[in-house]
């Protein structure tokens, strides 16, 4: 999703120029760095490289759903990272603020509903981990009857 | 005949149809001139709009999409199963299981006979 997503977002800035488009080539660019480094083994290096990318200012002029796509893309990589280095509690707060940028019924709700999910089942917290669960399994239910009807929106 | 090819048919007529020029028409023109063209402007409509529901009925499901999206409903209704499991005497828990397999069970069965999905 990562990348596509970003790529997707900068592809609808490309004709506007700008600063708006510069920030998505940025968070492009900061993907593909982390991408370099998990395949090096570095995580932590590649969370602070988007840990870089979700504390920098947005420009005014990107959308608020590109922004918060954007956003809850990294906010899910991140906290997707956190999983794996086996910091729940670090991950939980990543996908916090990931959904905390707003919830709509698309992948990034699910995803994050998905991690959060998981930090909660990882530090035994299951019942909370089961809501999240359960949010993420009709988020994608209804992403599937959109695909069917010919929509198919990530 | 193919519904690919009828729609090329009907679209094919739509634009003949509204690539006619719309004079006005005549002062002199019959009541039965004036039936005449108002009847292939409907016909025109209805040509378009058969064409619409064509190409959206025409649309080949997403299947990587389709197959993605149900493995991912079906390992989240796992998942809340494997706790509810941990938690026996919990019935809301057990409830939430219930829902989640039956989301599983809905989501393969609207699978499309075109999309060959890899159980998982």
């Amino acid at each position: 999703m990562k990348a596509a997503c970003v790529w997707l977002v900068a592809g609808a800035l490309a004709g506007c120029g700008g600063r708006a488009a510069r920030w998505v080539e940025e968070a492009a660019d900061a993907h593909a760095q982390a991408d370099l480094l998990v395949r090096r083994g570095e995580r932590q290096q590649a969370s602070r490289v988007l840990e870089e990318l979700v504390s920098r200012p947005v420009p005014a002029q990107v959308a608020a759903q590109d922004r918060r796509a954007v956003l809850q893309d990294a906010y899910a990589r991140l906290a997707g990272l956190a999983l794996e280095e086996r910091r729940p509690s670090q991950a939980l707060r990543y996908a916090d603020a990931g959904l905390g940028l707003g919830e709509t019924r698309d992948v990034f709700a699910s995803s994050l509903r998905t991690l959060r999910g998981r930090a909660h089942e990882a530090l035994g917290q299951d019942a909370e981990a089961a809501r999240d669960y359960e949010a993420a399994q009709i988020v994608a239910e209804a992403l599937l009857q959109e695909a069917l009807s010919g929509g198919g929106a990530r | 005949m193919s519904p690919r090819l009828l729609s090329a048919a009907l679209l094919a007529t739509a634009a003949c149809a509204s690539a006619v020029p719309r004079s006005p028409a005549p002062a002199t023109a019959s009541d039965a001139e004036r039936a005449t063209a108002l009847g292939h402007e409907q016909r025109a409509g209805e040509l378009e709009r058969v064409l619409s529901a064509l190409s959206v009925e025409e649309k080949p499901p997403d299947c990587p999409r389709v197959c993605e999206l149900v493995d991912q409903i079906c390992d989240l209704s796992q998942r809340i199963c494997l706790i509810s499991g941990r938690h026996a005497e919990d019935a809301d828990l057990g409830a939430r299981c219930a829902a989640a397999e039956l989301r599983c069970r809905r989501s393969r069965d609207r699978i499309p006979p075109s999309c060959s999905c890899q159980p998982h």
